[in-house]
C-alpha cells in the first residue's frame, strides 16, 4: 500500500526530498477536497497526510472515511503556522459507533 | 410486551421449553456483555496511545521543518525546489499484516518499509547543505509514528465495528427477545394456573354430587 500526501508547496517539497512518491501540491481548500476525493477512488493507497488547515474545509470527509477501512487519513501539521484542528477523526469516530465522548 | 400468543400452546412441557430458552438467552446476553467489555478494554488501550504518537510527530515533524528551512536559507528555495524535482523517490510502502487478536477479531498491524536502499546518494552532496539529510531523516522517522498512528486508527475501525455489532445483538436480547420469552412465560403460567383451579372446581362439584346420589340411593333403598 503507498502513501500520499495532500499538502501546501513546502511541505510536499520537504517530503519529496525524503523520497515520498506520491505528493500534491495543493493551494486552497477547495483544490484538497477535489484531490482527496480522487485519492479515495484508489484502492492500493494505504494512508492519506492531509495537512490540518485543510482538514476542516473538507466537506464530508467523515463519513468517507468511516465506512471503509483504508485509506486511513491522518491529519498532519503543515510547515505554516499549525491550525487548530476542529474535529478530531478518532473522537468523532467512537463518537459515531458507540456514542461515547473520548477526551484525547 | 406484545407476544403473539397464538403460536405459544399453553402446556406445562411449553412452560420447560421457554424457561429453558430463557435461561439461554440471558447466558448469551452475559457472554455478549463480557465481550463488549474486553473490546471496550481493548479500544481505550489504543486511544491512551493516540495522544503520545501525536505528539511524537508533531515534535519530530516540526524538527524537520526546522531543518528543511534552514536549507533553504543556505541555499535558497529554488535550489531545494530543483534537487526536489530530479532526486528520485524512494519506495516507502506500507506492508499491513496481522498482529495481536482481540476476540478471535484480527487487528491490524502497519510495517513501514523502505525498499531500494541505494548507495549513491539521491541527490548531489556538495550543492545541498547537511541540514537537508538531517530534514529527510526526521521526516522518515516522523513517518515511522505516522505509520504507527495509522495502525492504532485502522485496529480502532476494525474494534469500533465488532463493537456495533455486539451492542445491536445484546440490545436484541435483552430488550425483544428477553421481555418475549417473559411475557410467554407468564401467560402459559396463567393458563396453567386457571387450569389447575378450575380443575380443583371441578373435582369438588363432581365430588358433592357424588355424596348427593350416595345419599338418594340411601334413602330409596331405606
Amino acid at each position: 500500500m503507498e502513501i500520499a500526501l495532500v499538502a501546501e508547496k513546502d511541505t510536499v517539497t520537504c517530503f519529496k526530498l525524503a523520497g515520498l512518491k506520491r505528493v500534491y501540491s495543493v493551494k486552497n481548500a477547495g483544490e484538497a477536497e477535489k484531490l482527496v476525493n480522487e485519492l479515495l477512488k484508489e484502492s492500493n493507497l494505504g494512508v492519506i497526510l492531509i495537512a490540518e488547515r485543510f482538514i476542516d474545509q473538507i466537506h464530508g470527509m467523515m463519513d468517507k472515511i468511516a465506512e471503509r477501512k483504508y485509506p486511513l487519513i491522518i491529519p498532519i501539521p503543515g510547515m505554516l503556522a499549525p491550525a487548530a484542528v476542529k474535529t478530531d477523526f478518532i473522537v468523532e469516530l467512537i463518537r459515531r459507533k458507540t456514542g461515547v465522548e473520548v477526551k484525547l | 410486551m406484545s407476544v403473539d400468543l397464538t403460536a405459544v400452546h399453553p402446556t406445562r412441557l411449553e412452560l420447560l421449553r421457554l424457561k429453558r430458552r430463557r435461561g439461554i438467552a440471558q447466558g448469551i446476553v452475559d457472554i455478549l456483555k463480557k465481550d463488549y467489555d474486553t473490546l471496550v478494554m481493548a479500544l481505550f488501550d489504543l486511544v491512551r496511545q493516540v495522544p503520545s504518537l501525536r505528539s511524537k510527530m508533531r515534535d519530530t515533524l516540526a524538527e524537520a521543518y526546522t531543518s528543511f528551512i534552514e536549507a533553504q536559507m543556505i541555499v535558497g528555495s529554488r535550489m531545494i525546489e530543483e534537487v526536489s524535482l530530479v532526486c528520485e523517490p524512494v519506495d516507502l510502502d506500507i506492508e499491513s499484516s496481522v498482529g495481536k487478536k482481540v476476540l478471535g477479531l484480527e487487528l491490524p498491524v502497519l510495517q513501514f518499509t523502505e525498499k531500494t536502499v541505494t548507495h549513491n546518494p539521491r541527490f548531489n552532496i556538495l550543492d545541498t547543505p547537511a541540514k537537508l539529510d538531517e530534514s529527510n531523516q526526521k521526516i522518515v522517522e516522523a513517518l515511522d509514528y505516522i505509520i504507527k498512528l495509522a495502525e492504532a486508527e485502522a485496529s480502532m475501525k476494525e474494534i469500533l465495528d465488532v463493537m456495533s455489532v455486539k451492542k445491536r445483538q445484546i440490545n436484541r436480547i435483552q430488550y425483544k427477545v428477553l421481555p418475549q420469552l417473559d411475557a410467554s412465560i407468564r401467560y402459559v403460567e396463567l393458563i396453567l394456573e386457571e387450569t389447575e383451579r378450575q380443575d380443583a372446581i371441578r373435582v369438588r362439584v363432581l365430588q358433592r354430587k357424588r355424596k348427593e346420589r350416595a345419599q338418594k340411593t340411601v334413602q330409596i333403598s331405606a
